[in-house]
């Protein structure tokens, strides 16, 4: 079942906070109509809620997890894939058709070379999706725990290897580092000229 | 009126529009805008309000469906009482001053 927007929003609060008022909450949105000022309210109104919940923890009153990727991390990576996937598409024709020859799909490229070139911020779009990718799918990867006891405080990040996330990590790694390669080649000659 | 000129703290306003009788989250938005002329966000407005229930001046009563009434307990009364005093006393000074 696909989330519903207030549900996406009601996400950003702590658990606990959630679990108290997110029905009441999630009541009021659908009563009030979820406009973007709302939309802005509840996420600025649950931003709140995490500092507070981080400075309790750090006070010792409680424990805190950041890990907001943590517990679905197969829909982050196949939503960093999503991103990724123009960029990659593009960069694996181009290496084919003016890298490897494959001239049957220099006449595919044309087109879209062009179209690059007409609209404003595509290429920049082009270029930023690789490293949002790669936020997207390291995201799931990491939690930082919070705790304070009676003497001491602790902050324990907990870093673990999920092979799906890794693969589109690396992927968007190397799309990105081609891509930058390609545009410094293409660069430097004009530079010189 | 601006907004900058209205007052804006929302938990003085629930505690204010909560002093006339219970009410859920809704009523007390729709009390809050008719009474101070402010249309209190929904975050904002159960982030008020979690505080209060937090700090014992307001309780839940039992659900009504999926909206859950609030009312002013004896200390949040006090509480607003002795806010509502201090606000006076700082608003009659102020006139007093400008020669109103």
């Amino acid at each position: 079942m696909t989330p519903s927007p207030t549900m996406l929003l009601l996400r950003l609060y702590p658990r606990v906070w959630r679990e108290r008022y997110g029905d009441e909450l999630a009541d009021l949105i659908d009563s009030t109509g979820l406009t973007p000022r709302v939309a802005f309210d509840v996420a600025r109104a649950a931003a709140n809620e995490r500092a507070s919940t981080a400075r309790l923890a750090l006070a010792g009153g409680g424990a805190m997890v950041i890990g907001p990727a943590y517990r679905h991390p197969n829909a982050w990576a196949l939503a960093a894939l999503a991103i990724l996937a123009p960029t990659l598409a593009f960069v694996c024709l181009s290496i084919l058709a003016y890298q490897l020859g494959a001239t049957g799909l220099v006449p595919l490229m044309e087109p879209i070379n062009a179209w690059l070139n007409s609209v404003r911020f595509a290429d920049i779009v082009l270029v930023a999706s690789p490293p949002l990718a790669l936020l997207l799918a390291a995201a799931p990867l990491l939690k930082l725990d919070l705790r304070r006891g009676e003497r001491s405080a602790s902050a324990v990040i907990d870093l673990r290897l999920l092979a799906l996330n890794v693969l589109v990590g690396l992927l968007a790694i190397v799309v990105s580092v081609v891509l930058v390669g390609h545009i410094l080649a293409e660069s430097v000659p004009q530079v010189g000229r | 009126m601006t907004d900058s000129q209205q007052p804006t703290d929302p938990a003085l306003l629930l505690m204010i529009s909560l002093a006339a009788g219970p009410k859920h989250g809704h009523a007390m938005l729709l009390d809050v805008e008719r009474f101070a002329g402010v249309r209190l966000g929904p975050g904002t407005l159960y982030g008020a309000l979690s505080r209060l229930e937090q700090g014992g001046q307001v309780e839940p009563l039992p659900n009504e469906g999926r909206r859950r009434p609030y009312r002013l307990t004896e200390s949040g009364r006090l509480a607003l009482e002795q806010r509502l005093g201090n606000l006076q006393r700082a608003v009659s000074t102020g006139i007093a001053r400008v020669g109103a």
